[in-house]
């Protein structure tokens, strides 16, 4: 099955052949991999410079990738955090607050 | 069986054209340090042999280790050399790594780098030439190839 277009073919067999492929691939290289490390060991654990690992694992947070901006704007955020208080009531409270506004401003503009 | 050991061979084949090597400085005065970089620049060029500096001893086959080893980075040498997978070769860089150099029996070191893990090529030198470390390295090899191979526990 085929389906054409200006830019090429949407081919979903020949697709699902090439993802088993690279998977092939993928499996092939990983099973290359050394197995020699000791299991329960520090071989086991991240490296960190030669730190002991912190409590609960000390891994990098996907969040760690934009720590800088979170620093930065960090008087805002901790407002707009604040504001999520997880009650339903507060968030409505909120939406009726921003439609009032909406609102008048579409009437007195 | 066979297939087996052509994989092995294969590997230890590849292990000539790609050894990587994890730097530690246990407390020298960056005198060995900068003659392994100087063996990294075009001059001496060592990643044309495969050779190279990784970030992690958890890529790493062997430990280049500079510098006598300080009571701080005691634990931090023993943490690294064991986060290093096995089959690993530790090369001592410099004088400081071999015999602790000019802080032999010094109050604040614990002694060269064999007081604390085990080393299997030093290289002497106060700093070693760009050749000398090169040299260890291809000792190195030999040694990382025999471990391999099951020649040598």
């Amino acid at each position: 099955m085929r389906i054409g277009s200006g830019e090429g073919f949407w081919g979903p067999i020949v697709w699902a052949l090439l993802a088993l492929g690279v998977l092939a691939l993928g499996i092939a290289v990983w099973l290359q991999g050394r197995r020699t490390y000791k299991k329960g060991t520090e071989q086991e654990d991240p490296f960190l410079s030669g730190e002991k690992l912190p409590e609960g694992g000390g891994g990098v947070a996907a969040t760690h990738l934009y720590w800088g901006f979170a620093e930065a704007l960090r008087p805002l955020l901790s407002r707009l955090v604040a504001l999520h208080t997880g009650f339903v009531g507060d968030y409505v409270g909120w939406l009726l607050v921003v439609l009032v506004i909406a609102v008048l401003v579409v009437m007195l503009s | 069986m066979k297939r087996m050991e052509l994989l092995e061979r294969l590997k230890v084949s590849g292990l000539k054209r790609a050894l990587w090597v994890y730097h530690l400085n246990t407390g020298g005065c960056n005198g060995c340090d900068i003659e392994i970089l100087a063996a990294l620049t075009p001059r001496y060029d060592v990643e044309r042999f495969g050779i190279r500096l990784v970030g992690s001893p958890r890529h790493a086959d062997v430990l280049l280790v500079t510098g006598t080893v300080t009571r701080p980075m005691y634990e931090r040498v023993k943490r690294i050399y064991a986060q290093t997978p096995d089959p690993k070769v530790v090369i001592a860089i410099g004088g400081c790594a071999s015999t602790s150099g000019v802080f032999y029996e010094s109050y604040n070191v614990l002694g060269p780098v064999d007081n604390v893990i085990p080393v299997d090529v030093y290289v002497p030198g106060c700093p070693p030439r760009p050749e000398a470390i090169i040299d260890g390295v291809v000792k190195a090899v030999a040694k990382l190839e025999r471990l391999m191979e099951g020649k040598e526990g």
